[in-house]
């Protein structure tokens, strides 16, 4: 089921050793794992974890995860119906978000108690996961582009058929597009945080020569990864 | 960390874990956030995921006292179109109160990003309140702040979610202890058929208020509940504005059984306010 899921969102990489850590997770019993079926095939899953915090006793649909609508909503209700069984306090759950949640999760409250924050630890491999796909090596390529992020300088060439990354020599750069930017606005780039745009009008990305400008704004547009990040309750730590 | 233990300051190394150490672990994690849980929780959230190595935790220990805690855990980030980045995320960062402001913070959250680095990791995640220590020490060294997919909650029991959610703003807020001190024999909180003092709030054993003529009751609808898991991570600000504008659209109702009541309320209440 998981392979065939199509996802929209950055998500945790789901193997079936985390399915069996997720279904061993603490609080969970045999009965409060559910599962969807429709045409002899599994649909959907919910996991559901019984917690308690002081006196607050929670359901936690710890992962929850579907084909299609009518599967996630028969799971909801049925791990609701569970935890009203074992007379919880209040269930959570986060859905996935390509999914339509609006009928399913009437009557239900957004909620959100923390933020995740991020920091970019080596550019290399993030550059590329990012610069990585084909509507990159269609549109550039032949293009040799250096990066100077933080104190790592990287080289990245685009051929017709792949990107190539790897650690720059600053001193035999003079050919290719240099780019200057913080780790901070790399990830905010590559988060949809800020855009190519507003970063090189505020100067927090510095463009070797100006004439490059419009091309490298336009490619650093394309690397922005679809959010919100989904994180399941059970990827929560 | 090239060598298993070093030494950071007088009598304090930081190591990594071992068999052993999960209920002084838990211990300082209940001390440190107050109702963290058990054991079982510790065991199944870190060695039992699949990923997990010893040394993806680290400890700071001071004469055999485990006074820092911070764990680590690795995976595969995907992307839309089935790309993978290789993450890690912090968790359960804590350091013994007694041992804070010394820096040690600082360099255990050196380390463990020396480490997570040295293992391949490309981007480091952690989950913080918003207008904490640690969110305001991870914002001056490189982190930014993220979205994240919403999370949805159905209240079954609105009386025990109200009691705890208070509970828990109140127990790890000192200054609101203090300034509730004055009023707890008075002050009552009620939602549906359920009612409990701020006494109770306090882990006190419940009493009746020494005047009946000096009780005041707050009255909560069902719809601002939400608000209490946000409490904690808005300003004081907004948390004033909120309850005010509650007060306004009459989603909380104050009851005074007396004049007296009231007017202790307004002098004792400012203090209450304040420390919110």
């Amino acid at each position: 089921m998981y392979n065939s899921i199509s996802n929209k969102s950055l998500h945790y990489a789901r193997d079936e050793q985390v399915l069996r850590y997720l279904t061993h997770y603490p609080g969970v019993n045999e009965d409060g794992i559910f599962i969807a079926e429709g045409n002899q095939e599994i649909t959907g899953l919910a996991i559901v974890a019984i917690t308690q915090l002081g006196e607050l006793r929670q359901g936690n649909i710890i992962e929850l995860q579907a084909k299609d609508a009518p599967s996630l909503d028969s799971l909801v209700r049925t791990a609701l119906n569970y935890c009203e069984d074992k007379y919880l306090d209040v269930t959570m759950v986060a859905p996935p978000v390509r999914l339509d949640l609006e009928k399913t999760f009437s009557g239900w409250r957004k909620f959100e108690t923390s933020v995740t924050m991020c920091k970019l630890l080596s550019a290399l491999p993030l550059i590329k996961a990012l610069f990585d796909n084909k509507g990159i090596t269609n549109s550039y390529s032949g293009k040799r582009i250096v990066f100077y992020i933080g104190s790592e300088t990287i080289e990245v060439e685009i051929t017709p058929e792949s990107v190539r990354v790897a650690k720059g020599n600053s001193n035999d750069n003079k050919a290719a597009i240099s780019v200057t930017m913080s780790g901070e606005v790399l990830l905010a780039l590559a988060f949809g945080i800020t855009n190519s745009y507003r970063a090189f009008l505020t100067r927090q990305l510095r463009i070797g020569r100006l004439r490059d400008a419009p091309f490298i704004l336009k490619l650093l547009s394309k690397i922005k990864l679809n959010m919100p990040l989904f994180l399941a309750l059970g990827d929560r730590v | 960390m090239s060598s298993p233990k070093q030494v950071l300051s007088d009598n304090i190394i930081v190591r990594h874990y071992k068999n052993g150490d999960e209920a002084k672990i838990v211990d300082l994690l209940n001390l440190c956030y107050g109702e963290w849980g058990e054991v079982a929780k510790w065991q199944g959230l870190f060695p039992r995921y699949p990923t997990f190595n010893k040394n993806d935790v680290f400890i700071l220990e001071s004469n055999g006292e485990i006074i820092g805690h911070r764990s680590s855990r690795f995976r595969h980030l995907i992307t839309p179109d089935n790309r993978s980045i290789f993450t890690a995320q912090f968790a359960d960062t804590a350091v013994h109160p007694k041992y804070r402001r010394f820096g040690l913070y600082t360099r255990l959250h050196g380390l463990t990003l020396h480490a997570v680095r040295a293992k391949g990791a490309c981007l480091i995640f952690t989950t913080n309140l918003r207008g904490s220590t640690t969110y305001k020490h991870n914002k001056k060294t490189g982190f930014i702040e993220l979205g994240w997919a919403p999370a949805y909650a159905k209240i079954i029991n609105p009386g025990k979610f109200l009691r705890s959610g208070l509970s828990d703003f109140i127990n790890k807020n000192q200054k609101i202890r203090d300034s509730l001190q004055d009023l707890r024999n008075n002050l009552f909180f009620s939602i549906g058929k359920t009612e409990f003092s701020a006494v109770e709030l306090l882990g006190e054993p419940a009493q009746q208020p020494k005047t009946s003529g000096s009780r005041v009751s707050i009255i909560f609808d069902e719809s601002p509940l939400f608000l209490m898991t946000k409490f904690r991570t808005s300003s004081r600000l907004q948390r004033i504005a909120s309850l005010v504008l509650l007060l306004l659209c009459g989603r909380i109702r104050i009851k005074f059984s007396s004049f007296k009541a009231l007017a202790k309320f307004i002098r004792k209440g400012v203090r209450v306010l304040a420390s919110l």
